[in-house]
């Protein structure tokens, strides 16, 4: 202490000469690190994207509103959720942190400026793309060409149009194969310690790169006038391939069994102690139309999906039952989420399962949509055959099961059987993405409107007939970037569609 | 001094016996206004002087004790007697002295150095106690029930009763309070447990069920002091111990501190030094095992027919145990009291030293060097939960906590915090007479240095029951670590020309580089001049009359840089590692949300102030009055930004916040002399608006966060910084309503919808301050007393709703679900739009049901605006009655000097408009760091009164 007091003194009587050594204590900062190599910023940045995109509470009004879960009878419903009335502050956390974990991508291609470092670079800019498609399916317009400009000095990126982002997003992806493409011989390895998706595997890459592409295109397809276009852009990178079985964009840093360290998915539910999290497991039930499909198709993904109530037996709620005049079932009559201890073919599966961005039966069902439009060449049943078998193996059944299931000679799961291809094809890509990918199953069903005879909320004070087709902007932005978002004009949550949206 | 200032002395302090420096002050100072803004057995304390001059830095007075600046929650650890005086300097104008922490004004606390003459030793003991004075209103109607489907569930826990069926069913296990109205019959409480039996209570509401759980908490203040002094030397020592439990079972807090002053005169030389040392152990409940909701939650969770205090026992009363319990939704209040503790060890360690050589008689140097210490350690721990296997099937068929999960894991965690101030000041003060002229310099060098150090380890798994340490754990700690340090140095020179003993101008000037800016920025300058004129002096004339006896008239100009980073190192970009990372070898960093700013300035406060004193027919009354503008610019805000930037928010220097007022103090000395009987009083009062002048261009709001232990129970600020409005704004969520203000209904349903804009109700910083202080004596007695007045503002009850489940309207306990005996009802005023624009009055549109429906689904529970009310309040804060015992006439004064007995009382009473039915308005959901006032939720247990007794003796 003495020598402290005495320090302070001595500074004080040579001021001017070791004043600046005073002085300049903050200038190196002793808690976060100022300048951080591409090689650790990708692990966070793939992780907290995948944060995002696979917690269930981020996108839980698709499973709710279309059919696939309810909200327990144990729990008081909530009205904005069941009657359709979104606010802006609904669900806005995704729209901040996928723009904020976009920016590290912007950090990881500002650092890789060096050729060799071309990889990361072309990871940047797939990552970019595909969050703005999820950004661009869930708002609309939104902030594109301004955004992670801050070294410009911009604080208030304009909104673009949807249209023109989704164009330039199939561009940015053409420029990203085509840097994996012409990677040099000497190029950086990437390695399994930084590319926690991947591996380093560069080829992968293109052909992630290649099916994002392609789900953007698809979800244009119901929009006349629009097929030379996605057939001219497919046709450029249609040599790269797609996502195959067993090649599914699936991220684990090293997710290991301890509170915030889990699979996002497992961690809604169950804690470090394999405990439920309050309001987890007791909160979220089976969806009556989900049960019902499957029950009535002898799927055995339900007990998968969902827990038998008792013996054999499965029920689900719709949403927003009237308690008086149409009283839901009582938690305990009615379907928990599928979850067995260690076992990751239960929809809560295990706490160290990588987590997906883009599963590798999602690829094949926008690929059999693909060849079923005529878009890319190939057997559009035996693709829908893959994506129906992978999903069956994802949820820890065999291929066996997964041949009789479509086996069944109906219109529902039997692709020879089914007069409407796309109607089965999107009802069954529905079902397999329950608890995997809830923002395509909106798109998909924005777009085409499968799968058909879903209940939505029985709720008698609902907003309006049908769920909303799109979200509101967030609060932050109505306060903080407000003319850029009035600029966009008026939005109606239940008129203001998405771009592709031709229904 | 040419600018507002004032004193409180000791015994003014400490009339009311109370423990903690802050409360004694409440109500006696124009301008100064201090919030208790959680009680509890530790109170946290907010202080500022005339307003807020900042939007997020802290609005907080300076407190500058012994010379040592300290943060004003420093306080807290002081020892009420050993203060001799409290001088408030209510402006920015003393910034040259004290630095650039002091724009928000200072408190200067001195301490006690010895009185002059024998040795004396004081003993003294104050014992209060500590009840709830106010509850929310409560119902006392209707019992249990939430409406779990009565067809098919078991009659024993779920049924109706009565004949009405506007309610929902009773349900034996039910927290939500919708059942059916008390009829007095025996009913199930809960349920069966694992050997058959149940419990069974009357339906009917429980008498004083709510107020019952809280204890009368106990004060014991025992005081020991020891001073003596004389023409060369001085000396103080002092111990004091403060034990209080709370209201709260179990909560509980120590301080126990020592302090000890001497100096001494040498001929030319002089030295002073003040040592203290305060440890406070303090113990409070943490949250229960399932939401980890705060106790008073769990309280207001409770059914009316429920005996909340029957389940003390957690133990041996098998429905006070996990399993036994009747609430199948949220735990015994007990059970958080028992097994989780928020334990905190806070260590106070203050030092100065003052040495001074006095040549020659008009000059002096001295060096003023001083160290603080306070180091916190928290060690917080939860307990695991187990349920039987027989509740873990739900065989109630509640859905419950038992049946979600039957093991609920416990957790530990300690954090130990640290900061060290270390300063020196070195002064030359020159004081010098040149005939009707005086003048005195002070010029000086200060350094300061301060170094903030924070570790942090949790396991959220413990492995061993009841044994809390990081290692007993399963899965990865959780540890993180920080450091801030700070340095700065100040040269400065203060001079005052005085001419005979009437005019007196004052200047001065302040030089500081800062180490938190970068080396472009971190120097720079402020200047300070006020001028004092004491009429009565100068113009014996206008006192000649018997009305007025003495006038002064003054008035100063002051600018103070402030820098107000959060962060000290905010100048740098940061890569934090990411949530999670290191996952095992995996290593992976984030860029901050927050955008840094090298260029970052210090934030500039400008004041006005203009001011006079007089007093009236022979000093009797004494009126002193001031007016002041301050303006501060350059504010440094991390700007929330648009998130599609890739960050949150950005730090940038930006906005200004203007702060107007004036402030009256009349002091009578006395009213009212009539032989022994004397009447003295004093009346302040404080008028104050800060008002958003800008923020950024284009930029009109920006939110005003929750920033520190908002017990993570995710409340949202509705606190705003936004243009032309006072600051800080509150805005709420609403239903729709018409042009006029009506609520806009459903023509069928009667119920409002939800708007997605959200209004502004108001402000969260009083206007008007009004304190009255009173005293009376006769002979030996006293009796004293100080009130409050404060309004101008308004609250946000989330106590009441508003949130989504987060009040008693929700539970369904509070007064006003009650109020239309859970019938149909028109909203009153509502209004049907009945085509584009035209709106007509409802009279048909009936709410189904004033019950579960509407209070807790209905969009008019589920916004804020309802739950929002005017802040104001009376509050009288002190009274006291003393009694000098005439121990010279009873003892000759050989032993006992002095005796003084008392009898004490602080918040006895508290009124507010009828409209706030809910609880304390000077609380906050928020530390006392932030400025985001103006919400109050279940964090913050109700308001109490305190009464006791006082002994205090001489020898």
């Amino acid at each position: 202490m003495n020598k402290k007091i005495l320090t302070l003194l001595l500074s004080l009587a040579l001021l001017g000469s070791s004043c600046s050594k005073f002085l300049n204590v903050d200038e190196v900062n002793p808690n976060n690190a100022s300048a951080v190599p591409p090689k650790l910023l990708l692990p966070a940045a793939l992780t907290n994207v995948v944060k995002v995109m696979d917690n269930p509470r981020n996108f839980e009004f698709v499973y709710l509103w279309y059919g696939l879960w309810s909200i327990s009878a144990g729990y008081s419903q909530p009205s904005n959720l069941v009657q359709y009335r979104l606010l802006n502050s609904s669900y806005q956390g995704s729209f901040s942190n996928l723009y904020t974990y976009g920016q590290n991508f912007t950090e990881i291609e500002k650092a890789a400026s060096d050729p060799k470092d071309a990889g990361y670079l072309a990871i940047g800019m797939i990552m970019k793309a595909y969050i703005m498609q999820n950004l661009v399916d869930l708002w609309g317009n939104v902030p594109y060409s301004e955004a992670f400009s801050t070294d410009k000095g911009i604080l208030k990126p304009k909104y673009d149009d949807q249209k023109a982002i989704y164009e330039d997003l199939v561009v940015k992806l053409d420029a990203a194969i085509a840097l994996i493409q012409g990677l040099p011989a000497d190029a950086t390895e990437i390695g399994a310690a930084s590319d926690v998706m991947y591996k380093g595997n560069m080829s992968l890459w293109a052909k992630f790169a290649n099916t994002v592409k392609l789900r953007i295109l698809i979800h244009q397809s119901g929009m006349s006038g629009r097929d030379t276009y996605i057939k001219s852009a497919i046709a450029k990178t249609a040599s790269v391939g797609y996502l195959g079985a067993g090649e599914g964009a699936m991220v684990n840093p090293g997710f290991l069994v301890s509170d915030t360290m889990m699979n996002p998915f497992y961690e809604t539910f169950y804690n470090g102690a394999g405990s439920a999290q309050s309001d987890g497991t007791a909160y979220y039930y089976a969806g009556k139309d989900a049960v019902d499909f499957m029950v009535a198709n002898a799927d055995k993904r339900l007990g998968r999906y969902f827990l038998p109530y008792s013996g054999t037996n499965y029920a689900g709620n719709w949403l927003g039952q009237n308690p008086d005049t149409h009283p839901p079932l009582l938690s305990g009559q009615t379907s928990k989420l599928g979850y067995k201890a260690g076992d990751a073919g239960y929809m809560i599966g295990t706490p160290t399962m990588a987590a997906p961005l883009l599963t590798d039966f999602e690829a094949l069902f926008v690929e059999a949509e693909a060849a079923a439009r005529g878009y890319i060449t190939g057997d559009a049943g035996a693709l829908y055959s893959a994506a129906v078998t992978q999903s069956y193996l994802h949820m820890g059944l065999t291929a066996a099961d997964a041949a009789t299931y479509i086996g069944q000679p109906k219109f529902t799961v039997n692709y020879d059987s089914a007069n409407d291809k796309i109607a089965l094809i999107i009802t069954q890509k529905w079902l397999a993405l329950n608890g995997i990918a809830p923002v395509e199953i909106w798109t998909d069903y924005r777009r085409t409107g499968y799968p058909a005879g879903l209940h939505f909320t029985e709720d008698s004070n609902k907003a309006n007939d049908t769920p909303p087709v799109r979200l509101l902007y967030p609060q932050r932005e109505i306060s903080v970037n407000n003319d850029n978002v009035v600029a966009v004009g008026a939005i109606d949550p239940f008129k203001s569609k998405i771009f592709w949206q031709n229904r | 001094m040419g600018v507002a200032t004032a004193k409180v002395d000791n015994a003014e302090l400490t009339q009311a016996g109370a423990s903690n420096v802050m409360n004694g002050m409440t109500g006696k100072v124009s301008g100064l206004q201090i919030n208790t803004i959680n009680n509890g057995v530790n109170p946290d304390t907010k202080i500022t002087l005339r307003g807020n001059r900042h939007f997020l830095a802290s609005n907080q007075a300076l407190i500058v004790l012994d010379d040592v600046p300290v943060s004003a929650t420093y306080l807290n650890s002081v020892n009420p007697n050993d203060i001799e005086s409290v001088n408030v300097l209510k402006g920015a104008s003393a910034a040259a002295l004290y630095g650039n922490d002091a724009s928000n004004g200072v408190l200067i606390v001195t301490t006690k150095r010895g009185d002059k003459g024998k040795m004396t030793v004081k003993i003294s003991n104050v014992t209060t106690f500590e009840k709830v004075s106010y509850m929310p209103d409560l119902q006392t109607r209707f019992g249990s029930g939430s409406g779990e489907a009565v067809g098919v569930a078991d009659p024993n826990y779920t049924f109706w009763i009565g004949p009405g069926r506007n309610t929902d069913p009773y349900t034996s296990y039910e927290n939500q309070s919708y059942g059916p109205e008390y009829n007095g019959q025996m009913v199930i409480l809960g349920g069966k447990l694992v050997d058959g039996s149940y419990q069974t209570v009357p339906y009917s509401a429980v008498a004083n069920q709510k107020k019952a759980f809280f204890n009368t908490g106990v004060t014991m203040q025992n005081d020991i002091s020891v001073s003596s002094a004389d023409d060369f030397s001085h000396f103080y020592l002092s111990f004091q111990d403060v034990k209080t439990t709370g209201t709260v079972p179990y909560d509980s807090n120590r301080r126990t501190g020592a302090r000890m002053a001497a100096g001494r005169t040498y001929g030319k030389f002089s030295a002073d030094y003040t040592i203290s040392f305060t440890q406070t152990n303090t113990s409070t409940s943490g949250g229960d095992f399932n939401q980890s909701r705060p106790v008073y939650w769990n309280i207001l969770n409770t059914p009316g027919q429920v005996p909340i205090t029957k389940y003390k026992d957690i133990y041996n009363n098998p429905f006070a145990t996990v399993d036994g319990y009747f609430n199948a939704y949220y735990p015994n209040p007990y059970w958080q009291l028992h097994h989780a503790r928020n334990n905190a060890v806070r260590n106070d360690v203050l030092g100065s030293v003052n040495l001074s050589f006095k040549p020659v008689k008009w000059l002096d140097i001295s060096d003023k060097i001083g160290l603080v210490y306070n180091g916190i350690t928290d060690h917080n721990y939860k307990d695991e939960a187990n349920f039987n296997s027989y509740n873990g099937t739900d065989p109630w068929g509640a859905g419950n906590t038992a049946s979600t999960s039957t093991h609920w894991a416990g957790f530990s965690s300690d954090q130990m915090r640290s900061t060290m101030i270390l300063k020196n000041d070195l002064l030359a003060t020159v004081d010098q007479k040149f005939g009707d002229i005086s003048v005195k310099v002070i010029a000086g060098a200060n350094a300061y240095s301060q170094k903030y150090e924070s570790q942090f380890e949790y396991a959220g798994q413990l492995v061993i029951p009841d044994f809390y340490n990081v290692s007993n754990r399963s899965g990865e700690a959780q540890v993180s670590q920080s450091t801030q340090k700070r340095n700065s140095v100040g040269l400065f020179a203060d001079a005052t020309v005085g001419y005979k003993s009437y005019a007196f101008l004052h200047l001065s000037g302040r030089n500081d580089w800062d180490s938190r800016l970068t080396r472009k920025n971190r120097s720079f300058f402020y200047p300070a001049g006020d001028l004092s004129l004491v009429l009565s002096e100068m113009f014996p004339s206008i006192v000649q009359n018997e009305v007025l006896s003495f006038m002064k008239l003054r008035g100063g100009w002051s600018q103070t840089g402030q820098i107000a980073l959060g962060d000290w190192y905010g100048t740098l970009p940061s890569y934090p590692a990411a949530a999670g990372f290191p996952y095992g070898s995996t290593s992976g960093f984030a860029l901050s949300t927050t955008l840094s700013n090298p260029l970052l300035k210090p934030e500039k406060t400008t004041e006005i102030e203009l001011g006079g004193e007089f007093s009236f027919l022979k000093n009797k009354i004494h009126l002193e009055t001031n007016v002041y503008k301050t303006n501060t610019r350059n504010q440094t805000i991390p700007a929330t930004i648009s998130a599609a930037t890739g960050f949150f928010s950005a730090l940038i220097n930006a906005g200004e916040l203007e702060n107007k007022g004036a402030e009256v103090d009349v002091k009578f000395t006395p009213i009212l002399k009539i032989g022994d009987v004397r009447w003295n009083g004093g009346i302040n009062f404080a008028y104050f608006q800060s008002k958003v002048l800008s923020i950024l261009p284009g930029l009109n709001e920006i939110p005003i966060p929750i920033t520190a232990s908002d017990g993570g129970n995710g409340a949202t600020s509705v606190s705003y910084a936004t243009v032309n409005e006072q600051f800080p704004n509150i805005k709420v969520t609403d239903v729709k309503r018409d042009p006029q203000g009506h609520i806009i209904v459903d023509a069928i349903t009667g119920l409002p919808a939800k708007q997605t804009a959200i209004v502004q109700m108001g402000h969260g910083n009083p206007n008007q301050i009004l304190g009255i202080t009173t005293d009376l004596t006769y002979k030996g007695f006293r009796l004293s007393a100080v009130a409050e007045y404060r309004g101008g503002n308004v609250i946000d009850n989330a106590v009441g709703g508003g949130q989504g489940g987060g009040g008693i309207d929700f539970t369904g306990i509070s007064a006003h679900t009650a109020l239309n005996g859970r019938q149909s009802f028109i909203i009153p005023g509502s209004v049907i739009e009945t085509s584009p624009g035209v709106y007509t009055p409802n009279t048909t549109a009936l709410v189904a049901n004033a019950s579960r429906g509407f209070w807790v689904n209905s969009d008019y529970a589920n916004t804020q605006r309802a739950y929002v009310t005017s802040a104001a309040f009376w509050k009288l804060r002190e009274v006291a009655l003393t009694y000098d015992v005439p121990v010279n006439q009873l003892f000759g004064g050989k032993v006992i000097k002095t005796a003084q007995l008392g009898i004490v009382g602080r918040n006895l009473l508290m009124l507010r408009p009828k409209t706030n039915v809910w609880t304390d308005p000077e609380f906050n959901n928020s530390t006392s760091s932030t400025n985001a006032v103006g919400y109050t939720d279940t964090y913050q247990t109700p308001p109490t009164r305190l009464y006791g007794f006082s002994v205090k003796l001489t020898f």
